[in-house]
């Protein structure tokens, strides 16, 4: 049989706090194939973040850790895999573009050379030839000039170079997975839509599977096939992007759905109030608790929701979701 | 004559100027300067809401600092009430400013870390007001109803609060002095969907209840859509183009903005990202074209004529301002 490029199985990530040891991810499964795409959504404080630092093998020191699940990519574990093994993936076959492009980029060395770096370590690439691949993969960002560009600063570039560079050196080794958080967050809709199609381009050009993270529906639904809504570090809902923005089941999917407001929804009358959900993403302490985290902004909740936490069922062929009130739904 | 009133704009900007000296080498006597906001005007009618959209560095935020004295304009006009705070001094610009208050982006920052939330939200009032005790302490408990916070977190510090409630203490603050018009500058930005809902609904009711006028700037075109009344489109410190709600999202004229509003992702369909990515492939450049239509080189329409002489935003329709030659 094939391997699947990455499969996740009952993945769950504890952290270490204050009050005690809390599940940031709590029983999370999905498998990506080549070439695919798949997004997480969900308020910061879901866990997506958590998932891309637990693939790459980032997750905090001391702090964080793989307690229980599988993480297999082409068939090798990757959980609790040494960091030498790591290593070796990071950055070569899986690699990650952050969300800050300022912060993450070295200030005090040029672009230049932090492109050609990955290339020496990873592919063993001699230093003139590794400079060379770091002009051309510049010119494949779309950076005018890069000759020149190449020996730029990070604090030389404006934003949106600054992610281009950042996508520059994550596809230094043609990753097979790229995994993006939030890479747009901090970028102009005009540039995020330049990145948007860059990264479109060189999937199609490349064959690398992109795990996109974001709170933008909009995002998804022109980026990706597949989705996975994260809430309190659990699924609550995976299926097909273009089912599930059609059809939501999950309660806090419809509430992520309709809170915004979106460009392409009719104006209706001047004082139409968006549908709201209440309230905040629970506390950490609250995390792992025997019962639907979201219950408590949910204006379906009931009884059950409180005493016991909803298993993740199949909907239809390409949806499944997590609620006690599916029975009802489903009834109408 | 009550009619009269209403109907005239709360808010009038006229030419508004905000240049920036800058040397251009450190040899050079010579000072030049950043148009950084080049010369504006709009309207705002009293109870409404104007939007003011445009990449970053278009002079949004520079624009308005100008037009609540947060910085010094370099020119123009900005009647508010018929007053040019422009020209205001002292003990009356302190007066005028009960009447203008400001929302900030970031609720972390804008909050002072050291002052507990009643003493914020009453700062206002104790450096601009002459009310006694009681009534500022009766004005701060109702504000926080009206925000939605609960009276035992007045003696709370702002790390105690989460970043929508710290929102609402900014606002609540903003509210405190009775102002006529909130200049919200990226207001809902840095929160999280589902709580950027709740702060839109609350600025909305606070409107309808309390008659305010808003000056709302944002980079979501989305959030925009759905809180304004008119919009005001700018580019590299110059209005593009100023319309109503209806004619702005619907029939957009002048190219920019028709980039702008391609530029966001879409819900239902997988929109051809490739053509915007063409049209945009160049970014702003300053003073590249200096007499000229400053959206010359990244426009689709473009002609010789615009790189020579500067479009004036001209009404191609009642109500609708276009500053484009290929557009009459």
């Amino acid at each position: 049989m094939v391997d699947k490029l990455l499969e996740v199985k009952n993945l769950r990530v504890e952290l270490q706090t204050k009050d005690g040891v809390v599940p940031v991810i709590d029983d999370l499964s999905f498998d990506l194939d080549y070439g695919e795409s798949l997004s997480f959504v969900g308020e910061s404080g879901c866990g997506k973040s958590m998932t891309a630092l637990a693939l790459m093998g980032l997750l905090p020191e001391k702090v964080g850790r793989i307690a229980s699940g599988s993480i297999k990519f082409e068939g090798r574990q990757l959980a609790n895999a040494s960091s030498e093994d790591l290593r070796k993936i990071r950055g070569n076959e899986i690699s990650m573009i952050f969300q800050e492009p300022m912060t993450s980029l070295n200030p005090v060395l040029s672009v230049g050379e932090q492109i050609s770096e990955v290339l020496r370590l990873h592919q063993k690439m001699s230093v003139n030839s590794a400079w060379k691949r770091a002009e051309d993969l510049l010119d494949a960002v779309n950076i005018p000039d890069p000759k020149r560009r190449v020996h730029d600063y990070p604090f030389q570039m404006s934003g949106g170079q600054r992610q281009r560079v950042m996508i520059a050196m994550a596809l230094a080794c043609e990753p097979k997975i790229l995994i993006a958080d939030e890479p747009t967050t901090a970028l102009d809709v005009t540039v995020q839509a330049q990145i948007f199609g860059l990264l479109k381009d060189l999937q199609t050009k490349t064959g690398t599977s992109i795990i996109l993270i974001t709170h933008d529906m909009g995002a998804v639904a022109q980026m990706a096939r597949k989705m996975i809504v994260m809430y309190a570090g659990r699924p609550c809902e995976i299926g097909e992007v273009a089912q599930v923005i059609k059809t939501p089941q999950h309660p806090y999917t419809t509430g992520l759905i309709s809170c915004v407001p979106h460009l392409d929804d009719a104006i209706i009358d001047a004082n139409n109030r968006l549908s709201e959900i209440p309230g905040i993403v629970p506390s950490l302490r609250e995390f792992g608790s025997n019962k639907c985290l979201f219950a408590s902004r949910c204006k379906h909740q009931m009884e059950q929701c409180r005493a016991e936490r909803p298993v993740l069922a199949q909907f239809s062929n390409k949806q499944a979701f997590a609620c006690w009130k599916r029975e009802i739904i489903d009834a109408g | 004559m009550q009619a009269d009133e209403q109907d005239r704009p709360l808010l009038k900007v006229r030419n508004l100027r905000v240049e920036f000296a800058t040397k251009s080498n450190i040899f050079s006597r010579q000072k030049s300067s950043v148009k950084a906001v080049d010369g504006i005007s709009f309207d705002i009618k009293r109870g409404e809401t104007l939007g003011l959209v445009g990449e970053s560095g278009s002079g949004k935020t520079t624009a308005a600092l100008a037009i609540a004295r947060l910085l010094e304009a370099s020119g123009g006009e900005v009647n508010l009430n018929n007053v040019d705070l422009l020209q205001l001094e002292r003990e009356d610009l302190r007066q005028a400013r009960t009447k203008l208050q400001f929302i900030f982006q970031d609720p972390y920052s804008s909050l002072n870390p050291r002052k507990r939330a009643e003493e914020i939200v009453r700062e206002p009032l104790d450096s601009l007001t002459d009310f006694d005790q009681v009534k500022r302490q009766k004005i701060v408990d109702n504000l926080f109803d009206s925000v939605g916070l609960r009276h035992e977190q007045k003696k709370l510090f702002p790390h105690q609060f989460s970043g929508g409630q710290r929102q609402r203490l900014g606002i609540a603050r903003a509210l405190s002095t009775n102002p006529e018009l909130v200049i919200c500058d990226e207001a809902v930005s840095a929160l999280d969907v589902a709580v950027q809902a709740q702060i839109l609904n609350l600025l909305k009711d606070l409107q309808a209840n309390l008659g305010l006028t808003y000056l709302f700037i944002s980079h979501d075109l989305g959030v925009v859509k759905h809180m304004c009344d008119s919009v005001v489109v700018m580019y590299m410190g110059k209005v593009v183009e100023h319309a109503n709600r209806e004619q702005l999202f619907s029939a957009p004229k002048h190219p920019y903005t028709k980039t702008l509003l391609n530029a966001v992702p879409k819900l239902d369909v997988a929109l051809d990202v490739t053509e915007v990515q063409n049209q945009m492939s160049k970014s702003a450049t300053e003073n590249s074209f200096v007499n000229g239509c400053k959206f010359f080189d990244r426009c689709p329409l473009s002609q010789p004529k615009c790189k020579e002489v500067a479009p004036e935003l001209g009404e191609t329709q009642t109500g609708h301002w276009v500053a484009c030659h290929m557009i009459s």
